[in-house]
């Protein structure tokens, strides 16, 4: 295309264009986690990255997740949907798992609120067309860990177990669902395109100062601290990516082959030379058996069924959901949490993006007004006031910092920020605009600096 | 705090005298002294309930020593009558508990020297301080950081709203009408003239009307038709008040001028103070409906900056507990400056607004200034600098005002009074000439006049001076920062002083007031005859020096009138000018319309082509024979330069120097300017600025408007006698004039040589500076400037003799000033001899090629 010497959109435009999606929550104070922030930005069309956040109805747990899906939005959008489900009831113990299931069974009009409080933007949407199946699957889960949990008299939780199990447990009903032969050979296209795309999930569960990281793929958990002393942030990651720049991740992937497939299996960066992210929800074409594949392209007669079986495909599964696990005791440094699709990571570095939202949430303090407590002296009046000061100086034009960080990776040049480039980003052909910027899904965490001083053990 | 009359009328007569809208300080003030002169039928009206809008939360501070001595003379009258009203049993919460001012530099203190020397001969009661002798009065202050201070035993504190209120009082006692929730709805005219005023509760013919709505009054001022044009925007104002701590009752107020800090006794504990320097302007999109008593939610960011100097000058404070902290809107103005008088839009609107915090200082004689401005035409005392006419339409746009005012309102306390040359920084750059590009490119110094940049000097290389240092914020960036002695731009006016006088110059003079007026027949010949002062019915292409006097022999003008043709005129008068010369004009206009008038400053730009090498530059670029014997001076030819034609030249410079004046249709004048410097490459051209022009006319002892011409002086006064012709019919100011002639006058423009003063160690004349004849006051400076030929500091000056016991001025004569005469100026407490001059001196002209002149007077050091 012809270069731009001039800004095709209007500073109000581009404001308007990066924060439609955006969305502020302040929660209940007393808990770990005080507010959150977030926003999406599309490349794609549609975006193909999802994200969810919810309260635990039951064990007034948190969770957070971004879901950068492949090939389509549909298993980004079901895995949205269905994900924190299947945690919520893998986090309940029996009492209340039985409580769950006559509520299901008795289809109590309260159950869509039994076990999470979604929180929404406008823009987010339910597939209903899937609920009832959904609903029925979920069901099933339910009794069969009812079943389990039964048998085995000393049963203890271990949190490890219970995010594996839902994302492994997901994964599987996704799978089955599309199966041919699972519904009389009766195809429905809605689950082939669920099964046959992909997505990527990070996953945050924060309850009191326990924060645990579920992570498959290549999205990016971080954690942004503070440290006094030396007056600096400091950026922690919480995941790992898993592609093929993972080594342990790649080693893994080959571990699990024949040392015949070993320059196959990961090729040009890619799963079978074919996918970046080397875990994923989906994809059921590098999980299902050679025969599964070749009964549901004969059954169907789709134009994409052709290369329907990947190149070299010999010893599958290939790909799994199984994810990485990390916990972290929150500490009073602990700032904020970042969860990110890799379309953020790719333009920012977790240095920058933690120095970022560092600097906007000083400046965001401030946009509270001061209000000195009853009997306090003036001169500690005024020295609040001299350290307000900073934060007055790093106040953003964003209020959301999400949005703030989405703004700094596209418009950031060697003279900061600028419109001419945020405008030349925001106006690229849709034909070639993947090309420059990736889908963007950012979720800022604050936690509460109060709670964490005082929180017990 | 409830405020209010307890026996407010509400029931609104159908007809006053004159309708004062704004029951605050001002207006209440107001209606005080109309009827103190004995006027009936005043009627007050009051949106909401008497102090309701920015008076009641005034600190209710009386200082008198103001940074002008218009304004130091207004709240001295406030004090006197604030006393008077107390004693007269109208309480104003008047405390005398003096006032303490402290200098943390010795820049500030030499101002406070200055102010001393003239407020004595003010009769305002003023000592120069110690930092010990600070601490004496009062142990509150931190001293360590200070040079010293000032105490002025006189200056009180009051209760703000008993103020407004004692004046509402004594004028209903006198037969006023005050009405409380009468809000303004429109504002009446009749051939441009107040006729009514609706309200909601109804209608009332009137024939004056006073617009003293305080923040409101820009507001009110758009409910008329025409518009009155009233440049005022809101700002944030802030005070805190703590819990008692044993402050004693009669601390004297104290002020921290370097700290833009104020501080009060209030209750027993402080009301502390300030302005600060980047203010927070508030109702940029109006004013909340019902803004009663209302304030602001505070903003503790923003205070903290008066915090810090708050808690560093009394430190007592630091361990004192809030009790308050008040945000309340204040308005302020383009230049920190009242907006008091006629407005020009409407015939008999009068305006009082834009008192910049110091409402409740001034009220008492703001109200009897506008009393007289009101009763007998005019006010007592020049009040220029404060007149509503001194405004063009650019300082009405909201957002250069809420853009001036983030800096008027520091400016008001923090910045230096007295230095020279102040200038604003925010909102520049609005309004500039064609050559802007060129004189800015060329490193000009701009100052800003009536909006208009225009260029001081041409530094050659760029000076350190010159900066967007932040520290120096509400300081001059024309002169280095806090100098009152001898400017760092000294020598860079110098050469430009000696390329006019040898060589040519090129001043942009475009900024000054352009009119034409014409009629059909002879009508505009006789009008101009009527309302100047010299005889003007000259041939076409002659150009007349006049002044415009009023009914006083004053001068409301001083203008170049050119005659382009039978029957019209173009007119130049001063910048300052541009609004106030209509006004004047059209009050006087015949009422059948047969003369128009038209503003023509922006379709012109002017060139001042200025030295002895002019003519033979102009000659290269002309078929016109630009000769003397041609083209004497005070005429005017139509000419062309290079390419461009219809230019008109008038041979005159405003300076005493040969030269043009070129007015260029302005799409031309950047060809005309690129050809003048091209072509005058060999010439030696090179631009020129104010300054240079500046002291060549101080030293040619010529008056300019403004600073030596104003009402109240007469052309016999300032030895432009010549410039009268009392043997002509009737006109303005005749009879005054020769009622004058017959018997003498009793004040005289004199120039005066600064003697035994050292340029480079004693601080320098300005203005305002008092002058001594054998010991006694007689007058004061004008204006001053550094004469380069006679090199010598140079001061205008009007000498007076006052009669020593009953302090009356007699009349003078020529003997009073050179005949056993020794006359002194008190430069901040110094006194240096002066050589009086009451003739222009006679200066060496410069050589010009074919005539030779003898120098008499070495030039360069």
């Amino acid at each position: 295309g012809s270069t731009l010497s001039y800004p095709k959109l209007t500073p109000q435009q581009v404001s308007s264009i990066l924060r439609n999606n955006e969305n502020t929550f302040e929660l209940k104070r007393g808990k770990s986690v005080r507010s959150f922030d977030t926003n999406q930005l599309a490349s794609n069309d549609p975006i193909e990255d999802r994200r969810s956040e919810a309260r635990l109805t039951q064990t007034d747990g948190l969770m957070f997740g971004v879901f950068d899906g492949h090939a389509g939005c549909a298993c980004a959008q079901a895995v949205s949907e269905r994900l924190f489900e299947y945690i919520a009831v893998s986090l309940l113990p029996p009492h209340l798992l039985d409580e769950f299931n006559h509520a299901l069974k008795d289809r109590l009009p309260s159950v869509n609120t039994w076990l999470l409080n979604w929180y929404r933007h406008d823009n987010d949407y339910f597939n209903t067309s899937m609920a009832s199946l959904y609903r029925s699957n979920l069901h099933r889960y339910v009794t069969e860990m009812l079943s389990t949990s039964c048998m085995e008299d000393d049963h203890e939780f271990v949190m490890w177990d219970a995010l594996t199990s839902a994302f492994v447990r997901l994964d599987q009903d996704i799978s089955t669902e599309a199966m041919p032969g699972a519904n009389g050979l009766v195809i429905n296209p809605e689950m082939i395109d669920i099964a046959f795309s992909g997505t990527v999930a990070c996953v945050a569960h924060i309850d009191g100062p326990h924060l645990h990281i579920a992570n498959s793929g290549d999205s990016m958990a971080v954690l942004g601290s503070y440290d006094e002393d030396q007056n600096r942030w400091h950026a922690t990651e919480l995941s790992k990516e898993h592609n093929a720049q993972n080594l342990t991740e790649v080693k893994r992937i080959k571990d699990n082959h024949p040392s015949s497939e070993s320059n196959f299996v990961i090729k040009n960066d890619r799963l079978l030379g074919q996918l970046a992210p080397l875990r994923a929800f989906g994809d059921v074409r590098y999980k299902w058996q050679h025969a599964d594949l070749k009964k549901l392209t004969m059954a169907m007669n789709t134009p994409y069924a052709q290369n329907f079986i990947p190149p070299n495909y010999y010893t599958p599964p290939y790909l799994t959901v199984s994810p990485e696990i990390k916990y972290h005791r929150l500490r009073s440094q602990d700032k904020f949490l970042i969860l990110a699709t890799d379309g953020l990571w790719d333009m920012l570095s977790p240095d920058m993006v933690i120095r970022l939202v560092g600097q906007h949430m000083t400046g965001k303090q401030t946009y509270d007004p001061y209000v000195p407590n009853k009997g306090v002296k003036l001169k500690d009046i005024n020295s609040v006031l001299l350290k307000r000061k900073s934060g007055i100086e790093n106040r953003a034009i964003d209020k959301n910092s999400a949005t703030h960080l989405i703004r700094n990776a596209l418009g950031t040049s060697e003279f900061g920020v600028q419109h001419n480039k945020l405008s030349l980003m925001l106006s690229i052909p849709q034909d070639i605009v993947r090309l420059y910027r990736d889908d963007i899904t950012v979720t800022v965490i604050f936690f509460d600096q109060d709670f964490l001083r005082t929180c017990p053990a | 705090r409830e405020v209010s009359s307890n026996d407010a009328v509400n029931s609104l007569p159908s007809q006053a005298r004159v309708v004062i809208c704004g029951g605050g300080v001002i207006g209440s003030s107001i209606a005080y002294h109309l009827a103190e002169r004995g006027w009936k039928d005043i009627v007050l009206l009051e949106q909401g309930k008497l102090t309701c809008g920015t008076t009641w939360h005034a600190a209710g501070l009386v200082g008198r020593l103001k940074s002008s001595s218009v304004e130091t003379n207004i709240v001295k009258y406030s004090a006197a009558l604030y006393k008077k009203l107390e004693d007269e049993g109208y309480p104003t919460g008047w405390k005398e508990c003096g006032s303490l001012t402290v200098a943390r530099t010795k820049d500030r203190m030499l101002s406070y020297r200055k102010a001393i020397a003239k407020a004595k001969v003010m009769d305002i009661e003023i000592h120069e301080l110690s930092p010990n002798e600070v601490s004496e009065k009062s142990s509150l202050v931190r001293t360590d950081d200070i040079v010293g201070g000032m105490w002025i035993p006189g200056d009180a504190a009051t209760s703000a709203p008993d103020v407004a209120i004692a004046m509402a009082t004594a004028a209903k006692d006198k037969g006023a009408k005050i009405i409380e929730g009468c809000a303004v709805e429109k504002v009446l005219t009749k051939n441009n003239n107040i006729s009514g005023v609706e309200t909601n509760l109804g209608t009332i013919q009137c024939e004056y009307f006073v617009n003293c709505a305080g923040q409101w009054a820009r507001s009110l001022g758009k409910k008329s038709n025409p518009r009155v044009r009233v440049p005022l925007h809101s700002t944030e104002h802030y005070y805190l008040v703590t819990k008692p701590f044993g402050v004693d009752r009669m601390t004297p107020v104290i002020r921290d001028h370097d700290g833009y800090t104020y501080f009060r006794e209030w209750s027993g504990g402080i009301m502390a103070g300030g302005f600060e320097p980047v203010a927070k302007p508030v109702f940029h999109n109006g004013i909340p409906d019902k803004f009663e008593f209302g304030q602001l939610p505070e903003d503790w960011d923003h205070f903290q900056v008066l915090l810090e100097q708050i808690l560093h000058r009394i430190p007592s404070i630091q361990t004192a507990e809030i009790r308050q902290l008040f945000n309340g809107p204040e308005s302020f103005t383009p230049d920190c400056k009242y907006i008091l008088g006629e407005a020009p839009e409407i015939n008999n609107y009068f305006v009082a607004a834009g008192m910049t915090s110091i409402g409740i200082a001034s009220a008492g004689g703001v109200g009897r200034h506008m009393a007289e401005w009101i009763i007998d035409g005019s006010p007592s005392v020049d009040l220029w600098s404060v007149d509503i006419r001194r405004f063009v339409d650019l300082h009405n746009n909201k957002k250069y005002l809420r853009d001036r005012v983030r800096e008027t309102l520091g400016a008001s306390f923090y910045r230096i009074p007295n230095l020279p040359f102040y200038d604003f920084k925010t909102a520049r750059n609005v309004r500039v000439t064609p050559v802007f590009p060129r004189t800015q490119a060329a490193g000009a110094v701009f100052q800003e006049v009536v909006g208009f940049e225009r260029a001081l000097y041409f530094p050659r290389f760029h000076t350190h001076w010159i900066t967007d240092d932040p520290d120096q914020d509400a300081i001059s960036h024309i002169n280095p920062p806090g100098t009152f002695g001898k400017p760092a731009y000294f020598d860079i006016v110098r050469s430009e002083y000696w390329a006019c006088r040898e060589g040519v110059c090129l001043i942009d003079m475009s900024s000054f007031t352009k009119l034409e007026l014409k009629s059909a027949g002879r009508e505009v010949v006789d009008f101009l005859q009527y309302v100047c002062s010299n005889d003007i019915d000259k041939p076409v292409g002659s150009v007349i020096h006049t002044g415009m006097q009023n009914t006083q022999g004053g001068y409301e003008n001083d203008v170049s009138l050119l005659r382009t043709h039978e029957n019209s005129y173009f007119l130049i008068c001063s910048t300052s000018q541009q609004t106030r010369s209509q006004h004047w004009l059209r009050k006087h206009l015949p009422a059948d319309g047969s003369v128009q008038i038209g503003d023509v400053t922006s379709m012109y730009t002017a060139i001042n082509v200025i030295g002895p090498k002019a003519e033979e530059l102009l000659s290269n670029l002309t078929d016109t024979n630009m000769s003397k014997q041609d083209f004497s001076s005070m005429n005017c030819k139509i000419i062309s330069v290079g390419h461009a034609s219809g230019i008109r030249a008038m041979r005159l410079t405003h300076s005493g120097e040969d030269g043009w004046i070129l007015y260029i249709p302005s799409e031309y004048a950047l060809h005309v300017y690129d050809t003048l410097m091209a072509a005058g490459k060999d010439y030696g051209i090179r631009n020129a600025g104010y300054f240079a022009l500046r002291c060549l006319r101080i030293e040619k002892f010529f008056a300019y408007w403004g600073q030596e011409l104003s009402p109240y002086t007469t052309p016999l006064e300032c030895s432009r006698e010549f410039r009268v012709r009392l043997d002509k019919p009737d006109f303005i100011g005749k009879a005054a004039l020769e009622q004058q002639h017959k018997d003498g006058i009793t004040k005289k423009l004199v120039q005066f040589l600064v003697e035994g003063h050292n340029l480079d160690n004693d601080p320098w004349p300005f203005q305002g500076e008092p002058i001594y004849r054998n010991g006694h006051y007689c007058g004061t400076v004008t204006s001053s400037g550094y004469g380069y030929t006679l090199e010598k500091l140079i001061c205008l000056g009007f000498v007076h003799s006052y009669n020593q016991e009953t302090k009356k001025e007699e009349l003078i004569t020529n003997d009073f000033i050179m005949r056993d005469a020794k006359f002194e100026i008190d430069i901040a407490g110094k006194r240096y001899p002066l050589k009086a001059n009451i003739y222009p001196p006679t200066l060496p002209a410069a050589t010009t090629g074919n005539v030779y002149v003898p120098r008499t007077s070495s030039r360069m050091k």
